[in-house]
């Protein structure tokens, strides 16, 4: 470890919490603050998490400190795991600080159903999934849509897939934001961005995207558990993707534009992906817009996934096999909030908002608990449900981890584990799996990603979110 | 190929994404290589017929590197929605452009899979530096995936 990096410059300031001082480099505004213990530390300040998370802090309009969750690790621009405030009136929003999935999430679905009442349900119930949802490299959607089409999903999000009876108001009620981020603004979507997302609404895409049926295996907090109607035996699933290719387009076509207005803008940056512009400024508003459609999108994405997955339930268990939304949260999203009386930009990438009971955005139903927050693990080592704290505002922004956090390059997943030998251990654990690529199955191997259990802890630890139940996997339709 | 050592790439370790490193005897060369480097990362099972038919490109960035980022993310939108992917290319610089804005010329023959390739999201402009060395320019370009 370099002696005169940020690893070596920071200091432990609590029980779970690193500090690198602003003083630590001449152009940081504010300090950059890793929820850690010793053991997560020792991965995070191995890669280049810690400089690109130094980065975040020199950016104009930084606010309180920058943050990196339990899960994080190195990315590109932004730390995956990072979250950061800026000033809405003084400060910027930058594409690449959102990334290239645009509203990438996580929902889940309670089913009606105990895991004893699967039975040989199982193996054709995950075959099936993975037939109904176009999954990996190169499979695209059932569903194509006209350009008016895609307006409506741009502007409406999830509410038009009610109209569409793809979706239930409960679905919508359910959904972050409703499924429909406000200020989309579907003229500031290129024509590619709308020539990729076209044809693959309701599909999973690939990398680490899955569909995951599971089964409850434990519960920490009987209270919170009966209010969001989880119990030991409770088959769930799990759904996790984003705006596909839609997405990536809106975000490579606004990275590409404020890098060549940076020097308009007096702004020097440590990484070109950091390009950005003032939120108030035509790029920045133009950015938003363009964004929020694509979250609208994406929460689309993941309720037509929804659509398909019930209609799976009903052909192959019966028509007693329901399933209703727990939640839907984003975890790459740039958001305008309310933090401390003071308009803020909150970007997330690669990680999840957690409110607490008694923010107004939580919905109805949690406000006894708080907004439910997933971590999912690995394909064998399950996940987790939270609820979010109210001290996670001061915290984090009310922020908590998105995911266990890879710790492992594709490459050296690939040279430890063949695709083949991944299965057969998946099998052999009675998980039932279905992926069209064995090498990217070898990519996503369960030793990829840090212990699970261990980064909830530290979440839960650090006050930023409270366990309420931890999941194992039946069966999982890999991207 | 133009002389001196050819042009190569290699895929290197990142905790979550994919780094491809790129050297060639020259700028032109360098995003060829880039083009090559793409293929390269399409499976085999997604099949795919060679095209006898040329495409040109005409791009441009405010330098270099903006380029072959530009470039790479053309390749990317292409494969996506068209299934297709280069096979042989020929890249040459308009020495036209003013300061550092760079522009190519680019003629490609490609293959049409048969499924679109959407392993990769995106090019980055993180960390992409053109620097000399031994045997011409070198550089990394990091990929979403």
């Amino acid at each position: 470890m370099d002696g005169t990096g940020p690893a070596a410059a920071a200091r432990r300031i609590d029980e779970t919490v690193y500090e690198i001082d602003a003083g630590f480099r001449p152009d940081m505004k504010v300090p950059a603050r890793v929820y850690a213990d010793d053991r997560l530390w020792e991965q995070i300040s191995t890669d280049r998490s810690l400089e690109q998370l130094v980065n975040v802090a020199t950016l104009p309009g930084v606010t309180q400190a920058v943050y990196a969750m339990p899960d994080a690790h190195e990315g590109y621009g932004f730390p995956v795991g990072g979250v950061a405030a800026f000033d809405a009136e003084t400060g910027i929003i930058s594409p690449g600080g959102v990334g290239y999935d645009i509203n990438c999430g996580v929902r889940m679905l309670v089913s009606t159903l105990h895991a004893d009442d699967l039975g040989d349900h199982l193996e054709p119930l995950v075959h099936e999934l993975s037939r109904g949802i176009p999954s990996g490299t190169g499979r695209g959607s059932h569903l194509s849509l006209t350009d008016d089409e895609l307006d409506r999903v741009f502007t409406e999000g999830c509410g038009y897939l009610v109209e569409r009876g793809m979706a239930t108001p409960e679905d919508v009620a359910h959904t972050e934001a409703q499924g429909c981020l406000s200020g989309a603004e579907p003229a500031a979507v290129s024509q590619r961005a709308r020539d990729r997302g076209r044809g693959q609404l309701g599909s999973m895409g690939s990398g680490n995207h899955f569909v995951e049926v599971e089964r409850v295996e434990r519960i920490f907090d009987e209270n919170a558990a009966a209010i969001l109607g989880l119990e030991v035996g409770r088959v769930v699933v799990l759904i996790h993707t984003g705006s596909r290719g839609l997405g990536h387009q809106v975000c490579t076509d606004y990275v590409s534009r404020m890098d060549q207005g940076m020097p308009e803008y007096g702004i020097t940056l440590p990484d070109r992906q950091l390009a950005c512009a003032p939120l108030s400024s035509e790029p920045g508003r133009t950015y938003f817009g363009a964004m929020a459609a694509a979250a609208n999108y994406a929460w689309c994405n993941r309720q037509v996934i929804s659509h398909v997955v019930r209609e799976t339930f009903h052909r192959v268990v019966g028509p007693h096999a329901g399933l209703r939304l727990l939640y839907d949260v984003a975890h790459n999203i740039a958001k305008v909030e309310e933090h401390g009386g003071r308009q803020l930009c909150v970007h997330r990438k690669g990680a999840t908002r957690a409110l607490g009971p008694s923010h107004p955005e939580t919905p109805v139903a949690y406000r006894s608990v708080g907004q439910p927050v997933f971590i999912p693990g690995s394909m064998s080592t399950g996940s987790y449900v939270l609820v979010g704290e109210d001290a996670s505002m001061e915290r984090s922004f009310g922020s908590a981890c998105h995911g266990a956090g890879r710790r492992m390059s594709r490459g050296e997943a690939r040279r430890r584990q063949t695709g083949k030998e991944v299965k057969q251990a998946l099998t052999e654990r009675g998980i039932v799996v279905r992926c069209p690529s064995m090498k990217e199955l070898a990519e996503e191997a369960p030793d990829a990603y840090k212990d699970v259990d261990h980064v909830v802890d530290v979440v839960e630890r650090s006050g930023l979110a409270r366990r309420v139940a931890r999941t194992d996997v039946l069966g999982v339709v890999k991207g | 190929m133009k002389g001196g050592r050819p042009s190569g790439h290699a895929f290197l370790d990142h905790t979550s994404e994919i780094v491809v490193r790129l050297h060639a005897p020259s700028f032109a060369e360098l995003v060829e290589e880039a083009g090559r480097a793409f293929a390269d990362l399409v499976p085999k099972h997604l099949g795919g017929q060679a095209s006898p038919d040329v495409r040109e490109f005409t791009l441009e960035g405010r330098d270099a590197a903006a380029t072959l980022v530009n470039w790479m993310n053309e390749l990317v939108f292409l494969a996506d929605v068209e299934r297709w992917v280069p096979c042989e290319l020929s890249a040459r610089v308009d020495e036209n452009t003013a300061g550092p804005v760079t522009a190519l010329g680019i003629r490609a023959r490609g293959r049409v899979l048969e499924r679109p390739f959407v392993l990769v999201k995106a090019a980055t402009l993180h960390g992409v530096e053109l620097r000399p060395g031994p045997d011409g320019i070198e550089t990394e370009v990091t990929l979403d995936v």
